[in-house]
């Protein structure tokens, strides 16, 4: 019976305790799939906030992306509001809590090769995203879990701040893009061309440095792009080029260079001693000297015209066109052909300093003459009735201007033999006395960065001078380019734009490999390329963008395309936004971009460190951005740049910055680490 | 006179035994029931998350296409029973018994857009599977949030 009884007991023990496990496993089922709902819920909330973080951080406003920026050490939190609306439908019948924040783990501001990047903003680190969501239900209790995802960041400028009349102090990856125009290895290429390059009848380039061509309105100075045309020859003895201006240009970029100095009754009465028999009557005789310059070319149209009258303005520009050919001695000094349309010849500004020091960078020189006249002032004198009176004595007009040149034949003004006799005497006189002389000359040598010969130090070429060398206008920038190191270089030709490279967002070893990545999608008839910072593509064939299949290709976002091969353009490039910007780079051996389209709206740069760099072009092209090259021709042969293949150039004001760095801030997709853990209750 | 157990009192024994072994009987079928509905919606949970590990996996863009280029295996819209070849491959050789329907819904919310991947799985028609399991029908439901291009 006890036996009995004891088994029983036994198989109720068993049953119950079946029972309990079997009912477990059912409740642990449930639980279960709510572990599986919570752990889906948390995933979908880092991936929301990853995909929130990408949205935001292509918009400079934004916190977030100032949070990457400024490396704030405060914890940023992000609404995941689409994960919180689905959580229902993946839970039902639980209460859900979703939480997610990120924190900056580490920013490296120093490369792994241990060079500096240019500010302490730009750095790679990583970032993580912490999400936590809970589940609370009463069949399965309370479930918590936790994902930390960690994934690598970059912040790499777009564009450096830059004081157009500062200089920089050390290397940026993007220094190239302060120019609308830069020719790394201009001055060799005018020496090789005898400066028919850069001066031509009809201009290369058309710039438009002061017209915004998206909002059609003027740019602000501070934001022009400037022109460098090269620093030094390859041998390193011509360390300037000339651009020949037009009679309008020259107004704008030449400071006013004129003089006016009297001449008293007794130095007026050396110079015209006939005179001297009516000297008693010309108490109050004032004689002036007035300089002033015409540019080495044009019309020679005279800074006052008023002054004279057809037949004397005539005659000095016939005299000036005369000195202009005895000084010649070279043909590179021959050539009078105007220079690149640097200043659009409407732009009504007359000349400041900060117009120059705004645009130009580098010695590039202006040729002009100096020419100086002399007129007698008869207003003065009590009897103006005995003036005339005296003009019939002397049978010559006094009031006439005399030009004061050192060659020439002075005999086209009248018989003055006595003036130019005694004009030097004078003249050397006001030498002696530290001032500069008044005779007429060709003038060669007037420039922003004036340096006054070979042994001059860079450092010293550093004043804007007045034309008669006397007076300093002001300082202005002297050109200064860096190594990767932040060392000074001797010239543009001994640096490259981005070079530090660790701040790519993306790299690839084949163009195909670029062209299937998510960068480009197609919309309608238009490629559509995606950017956000610099991209590099190490395969030695060049780049095709755009094709007949294409009506454009539109840039959305702000980036750079850096290939070792170059580029081949084949479709119009556009900015989907004024916001948007790009650049292409092409730094290889060789690098050559070839535009095969008509509009550009980009920065275009091809320099290496062969210094052949080029772009080319087949047919006229609009830029609207920039265009850097080592060289305009692969070689100067004497033949001339080939017929209709002008460059309008327009800066996308877009590249400058005077106040602040631009930066472009990226996150890496791949978690370099991904963890969840979890509590239930 | 021999002590013994009257006939009554035998038919009561058997009776209160009888009862009692009867309890445990239904005990152990309940308990079995629950454990194997507990195997068959566990299976099924699998089964059901499946498609939304595999579509989180491919990402939004892959499955904006789904309608040009589908994926073999994951039918969205239609029933779409595991077949046996394929489940004594890919899954447990039980997988035969289920049937499958993925259903895709476009939503967005403050600017971010995804896939909400609803999958259920119940019993192919009337087998070991729809006996055993309580819920004919386990669903389970999944978000693809769309990724960013840089």
């Amino acid at each position: 019976m006890i036996i009995f009884l004891c088994a029983i007991l036994a198989l109720a023990v068993l049953t119950t305790y079946f029972m309990f496990v079997t009912s477990n496993a059912q409740l642990q089922t449930n639980v279960l799939r709510m572990k599986g709902s919570c752990q889906f819920l948390v995933e979908n909330a880092v991936e929301e906030a990853y995909s929130r973080l990408s949205r935001a951080i292509i918009q400079p406003a934004s916190p977030e992306f100032k949070w990457f920026v400024d490396v704030s050490s405060s914890p940023l939190s992000i609404d995941t509001p689409l994960t919180a609306k689905v959580a229902s439908q993946v839970a039902p019948g639980a209460e859900c809590s979703i939480s997610v924040s990120a924190r900056i783990v580490e920013k490296r501001k120093i490369s792994s090769l241990g060079k500096k990047y240019s500010d302490d903003k730009e750095g790679l680190g990583s970032f993580e995203l912490n999400a936590v969501v809970t589940l609370q239900s009463r069949m399965a209790g309370k479930t918590v879990r936790r994902a930390i995802s960690h994934h690598d960041f970059r912040v790499a400028s777009v564009v450096n701040k830059r004081d157009n009349r500062k200089n920089r102090e050390l290397y940026t990856n993007n220094f190239i893009c302060d120019y609308v125009l830069f020719i790394r290895n201009g001055v060799q290429e005018f020496v090789e061309s005898d400066g028919k390059l850069l001066n031509r009848a009809e201009p290369l380039f058309k710039l438009n440095v002061d017209v915004d061509p998206w909002k059609n309105s003027k740019i602000p100075m501070e934001y022009f792009g400037k022109v460098f045309l090269g620093d030094r020859s390859a041998d390193g003895k011509l360390k300037h080029v000339f651009l020949n201006t037009t009679d309008e240009t020259f107004k704008t970029l030449v400071p006013g260079i004129g003089v006016t100095r009297i001449a008293q009754k007794d130095q007026c009465l050396q110079l015209f001693p006939l005179l001297e028999e009516y000297a008693d009557k010309l108490d109050g005789l004032v004689g002036y000297y007035m300089g002033n310059a015409l540019p080495a070319r044009g019309d020679y149209i005279l800074p006052t015209p008023g002054l004279f009258t057809p037949d004397q303005v005539e005659k000095l520009q016939s005299r000036a066109r005369k000195l202009a050919e005895a000084q010649f001695t070279s043909d590179l000094e021959r050539n009078l052909d105007p220079g690149l349309g640097i200043i659009p010849p409407d732009i009504g500004r007359g000349f400041s300093l900060e117009y120059a020091q705004s645009l130009l960078e580098g010695d590039i020189r202006q040729r002009f003459f100096y020419n100086v006249h002399f007129f007698l002032d008869f207003m003065h004198i009590a009897d103006q009735e005995y003036v005339v009176e005296l003009n019939n004595k002397t049978k010559h007009d006094l009031e006439g201007h005399f030009p004061v040149v050192e060659v020439g034949n002075p005999s086209e003004m009248g018989d003055f033999s006595a003036f130019y006799e005694e004009f030097p005497k004078l003249d050397d006189k006001w030498i002696q006395d530290g001032n500069y002389s008044l005779r007429g000359t060709y003038e060669d040598w007037f420039s922003l960065y004036h340096y006054d010969g070979d042994g001059m130090e860079p450092t010293k070429i550093n004043h804007l001078y007045r034309g008669d060398k006397s007076g300093i206008l002001g300082e202005v920038v002297l050109p200064a380019f860096y190594s990767p190191d932040h060392e000074r270089c001797e010239s543009a030709k001994n640096t490259l734009p981005l070079q530090l490279y660790e701040l790519y967002s993306s790299t690839f070893k084949t163009t195909q490999a670029f062209y299937s990545s998510s960068y480009f999608r197609t919309e309608g008839t238009e490629l559509i390329l995606s950017l956000n910072g610099p991209i590099l593509i190490r395969s030695s064939q060049p780049i095709i963008l755009g094709g007949p299949a294409y009506s454009a290709v539109r840039i959305e976002g702000r980036g750079s395309i850096v290939a070792k091969g170059g580029f081949k353009i084949l479709s119009p490039i556009l900015k989907r936004e004024n916001y948007n910007s790009l650049v292409l780079f092409a730094i290889g051996e060789g690098s050559v971009i070839s535009l095969e389209t008509e509009l550009v709206e980009a920065g275009l740069v091809a320099v290496n460190n062969s210094l052949n760099g080029r772009i080319v072009n087949e047919q006229p092209v609009t830029i609207r951005g920039f265009y850097a090259c080592d060289r305009m021709l692969p070689s100067w042969n004497g033949a001339d740049w080939p017929a209709n293949q002008q460059i309008e150039l327009y800066y996308d004001p877009g590249f400058k910055s005077p106040v602040e760095t631009l930066y472009t801030v990226g996150i890496s997709r791949a978690p370099v680490l991904y963890r969840i853990t979890g509590d239930d209750e | 006179m021999t002590k013994g157990f009257s006939l009554v009192e035998v038919c009561v024994g058997m009776l209160l035994l009888s009862l009692t072994l009867f309890g445990f009987l239904r005990i152990n079928s309940f308990a079995s029931h629950s454990a194997m509905d507990a195997y068959y919606k566990f299976m099924a949970q699998q089964f059901a998350n499946e498609p939304i590990e595999v579509f989180r996996a491919m990402g939004y863009q892959r499955i904006k296409k789904l309608g040009e280029k589908p994926l073999p295996g994951y039918p969205i819209g239609t029933v779409d029973q595991i077949q046996e070849e394929v489940a004594g491959e890919r899954y447990p050789i039980e997988a035969a018994h289920f049937s499958r329907t993925i259903e895709l819904e476009e939503v967005e919310e403050g600017g971010v857009k995804g896939f909400l991947v609803k999958v259920s799985v119940f019993p192919s028609g009337s087998n070991k599977v729809s006996a055993w399991l309580v819920q004919q029908m386990v669903t389970a439901t999944g978000l693809v949030i769309e990724e960013v291009v840089w």
